[in-house]
């Protein structure tokens, strides 16, 4: 008797305690509940449904806009363009973070300028910068062919390449978005301890093997978080590929997303259930990749046990 | 006894005068309607229909107000069918007549039958084929506001340093070839005609030569014909081999490099002629050339349509907003200042009309409009996934047959998926 009731109070205690946690979740949940999992849900339910964007004569399809899917090219088409981008760009901008870094382990204040530097073009629109880019690099009036024709270089029409298209609009991405990942390296970097250096020091290793044998280990979690969530925008990848090739030349830039928007809102039938379809597929996707890299590549979620 | 008459005769007199200036005074200050209109005017001449649309607002006498939304076709495409769906939509939007036709079946847009009779505007003023735009079946569902056909733009400065006379522009497609060649010089980045890859142009010269892409019915596949076959081979030649205009160029790309004097010729509406002018441009504008089977050119326009569920007081309010675009002084304003063809009898007569030269080559260039899928619920398809696919390969050196061939058979599948 005794133990079950130091039981019920130890029970109403932790349930005191919980119900304080729950409370401070609640805004966030209840963010997360509405524009996430409601969505995501949505999303499903809408995929299994013929329904366009006029919401007139809906009816249940079952699972014909997943077969109808399967059996559509341009789905590869975009899978392939998707997979392209970001196993492209993710290693590109966090390769590129990680060679600057290198140079700014101090907080001076020449890195700490560099660092600003940096990180500006990650404060601007995407839009605005796919905008500019595909006007500095246009063949017939860009800047930068001009430029390169003045000195005798003939610059191929980049953006209308089937080739050129998609490396381009991978650079631009890299060139926007590295100083982010460069910042967050850069305050892991700061925390490694400094006695690890003089030790290194010790041994008699020099610059580059300091980096990559006490920096990179001191901030490999750090790291793993970079490439996951650049890798989750990456695979999302929409705006700067609207604007500066519209998904072509010849679907060459065509991504999932693009192929989502393309047949939800910008061609008859609007077909929002197989854009939907579409965006499952999309999300299992991302959630295979993102699972995988934590659970394997970096030893993350539980991989402690 | 009279001073109190006279008294009593003044007092009422003045009761009376109140009263029916209270009248006057309730009939001025009825109560303000504000109109909202999503329109995808996004270039210069959006800045003139908001001028215009800013004149009517202080000019009305009905306390009317229209607040002009201006956002670029995809969006405002992709946002109306929701915002009617939730109520959140304008009163009336103002957009392309290809959207007529699915907008009315999906109930988007009101029946406005009764405009004419009701707003008193003469229906027979207007050209008959530009109003059958408007109509499904013979219900209204919009009031024309402008009409226009693809023309021929070509740079005068140009075609006279090259030795050809800058008033007399390629009329055949054989002429559009020699002119185009003769401009074209590429040690300066000047090309002799544009030709886009995305977008639906290649139809003109399609037409021109006899061959066709779908019937207007929507149920036939025209597209693999020799015809479209020769015609797309000779582009492909002027692109790849005579260098006339430049490789993955894009309609916006043709735009800019016209208004630049970097392009001699090329084909697109009169929504470029009052960003032209303002740039000082010596140029011309005329009719598409013919080609073997004659010289056709896709119609286009826009139409104003009153959005679903409007209530009584708003159907009144847009009526009359819509009858103001289709008085005179508007509808000459609008072709005056950007260059859209004349399509009402009364303004063609206008002494201000005859003497605009632009006007009138435009207006004269009109009149070889053909129906390209207006009404057909599969024309962005058509559009999307069948002709431009098509003339980006052929137009980057893919073989003409195979490409035409690839272009049918998805035509196919979008026809039988209809």
């Amino acid at each position: 008797m005794k133990n079950e009731s130091t039981g019920r109070k130890k029970s109403s205690s932790r349930f005191h305690n919980q119900k304080s946690a729950y409370l401070f979740i609640a805004p966030s949940l209840a963010i997360l509940t509405v524009f996430v999992f409601v969505p995501l849900f949505g999303a499903f339910g809408i995929s299994l449904m013929n329904i366009d964007i006029y919401m007139n004569d809906i009816s249940f399809a079952g699972i014909k806009n997943y077969l109808k899917m399967f059996g559509d090219a341009r789905v590869g088409n975009a899978t392939f363009h998707t997979l392209y981008f970001a196993l492209l760009e993710v290693p590109l901008q966090v390769l590129v973070a990680l060679v600057l870094v290198m140079f700014m382990t101090k907080n001076t204040r020449f890195h700490k300028l560099l660092r600003t530097t940096f990180y500006l073009p990650y404060v601007c629109s995407m839009t605005a910068i796919s905008i500019m880019w595909a006007m500095l690099l246009n063949a017939n009036y860009g800047m930068v062919p001009y430029l390169l024709g003045k000195v005798g270089i003939q610059m191929p029409n980049l953006l209308a390449s089937v080739d050129w298209a998609m490396p381009t609009v991978i650079l631009v991405t890299v060139w926007k978005g590295f100083g982010y990942t460069l910042t967050v390296l850069s305050a892991a970097a700061l925390g490694v301890s400094h006695s690890l250096y003089e030790a290194a020091e010790l041994d008699g290793a020099n610059g580059f093997q300091k980096f990559l044998y006490v920096t990179i280990p001191g901030i490999k979690d750090t790291i793993g978080f970079c490439v996951v969530t650049t890798l989750i925008m990456s695979l999302q990848v929409f705006d700067q590929i609207y604007v500066m090739t519209s998904g072509g030349p010849q679907n060459s830039t065509e991504t999932l997303v693009g192929y989502i928007y393309n047949r939800g809102f910008q061609t008859a039938p609007y077909d929002l259930g197989y854009a939907s379809a579409i965006a499952v597929y999309l999300f299992l996707i991302i959630a295979l990749i993102t699972f995988v890299l934590r659970k394997y590549a970096f030893n993350q979620g539980g991989g402690e046990e | 006894m009279k001073k109190k008459t006279m008294s009593l005769l003044l007092a009422a007199s003045m009761a009376a005068a109140s009263l029916a200036g209270g009248t006057v005074l309730a009939e001025e200050s009825s109560e303000p309607i504000n109109l909202t209109v999503w329109a995808p005017f996004t270039g210069t001449d959006g800045d003139v229909l908001r001028e215009i649309v800013n004149t009517y607002n202080e000019t009305n006498e009905d306390n009317i107000t229209v607040q002009l939304d201006i956002m670029d076709n995809a969006t405002l495409q992709s946002r109306f069918p929701s915002a009617v769906a939730t109520g959140t939509g304008p009163s009336f939007v103002l957009v392309g007549i290809e959207y007529l036709n699915q907008y009315a079946e999906n109930g988007l847009i009101e029946d406005i039958s009764d405009f004419w009779e009701t707003m008193g505007v003469d229906e027979s003023n207007f050209y008959e084929n530009v109003l059958a735009k408007s109509y499904v079946g013979d219900t209204l569902y919009g009031v024309p506001m402008q009409y226009n056909l693809q023309y021929l733009y070509y740079n005068k400065d140009i075609i006279e340093a090259a030795g050809l006379d800058p008033e007399t522009p390629p009329a055949t497609l054989d002429e559009l070839k020699e002119y185009a060649i003769a401009c074209t010089d590429a040690s300066k980045n000047q090309y002799g005609l544009g030709l886009p890859t995305d977008s639906t142009y290649c139809v003109e010269y399609l037409w021109a030569n006899g061959g066709d892409v779908i019937s207007s019915d929507g149920t036939e596949n025209l597209l693999n014909s020799q015809e479209n076959i020769d015609t797309l081979t000779w582009l492909q030649d002027l692109v790849l081999n005579e260098g006339v205009s430049p490789q993955g160029l894009t309609a916006v790309d043709a735009d800019t490099m016209f208004q630049a004097g970097q392009l001699a010729m090329y084909t697109s509406g009169p929504w470029n002629i009052n960003g032209l002018n303002q740039l000082g441009i010596n140029y011309g504008i005329t009719a598409i050339p013919a080609g073997s089977d004659g010289a056709y050119s896709p119609e286009g326009g826009c139409s104003y349509m009153l959005t679903a569920g409007a209530d009584d007081a708003t159907r009144e309010a847009v009526y009359k907003f819509m009858a103001y675009w289709l008085s005179d002084g508007t509808l000459k304003e609008w072709s005056n200042r950007n260059g859209f063809p004349v399509w009402s009898y009364s303004v063609l007569e206008d002494e201000e009309i005859q003497a605009n030269e632009i006007l009138l080559d435009v207006s004269e260039a009109s009149e070889i409009g053909r129906d390209w899928h207006l009404n057909l619920s599969i024309g962005s398809r058509i559009d999307n996934d069948v002709v431009i696919p098509m003339i980006e390969k052929v137009l980057s050196g893919e073989d003409v047959a195979a490409c035409v061939q690839e272009a049918s058979d998805i035509l196919d599948s979008v026809i039988a998926e209809q």
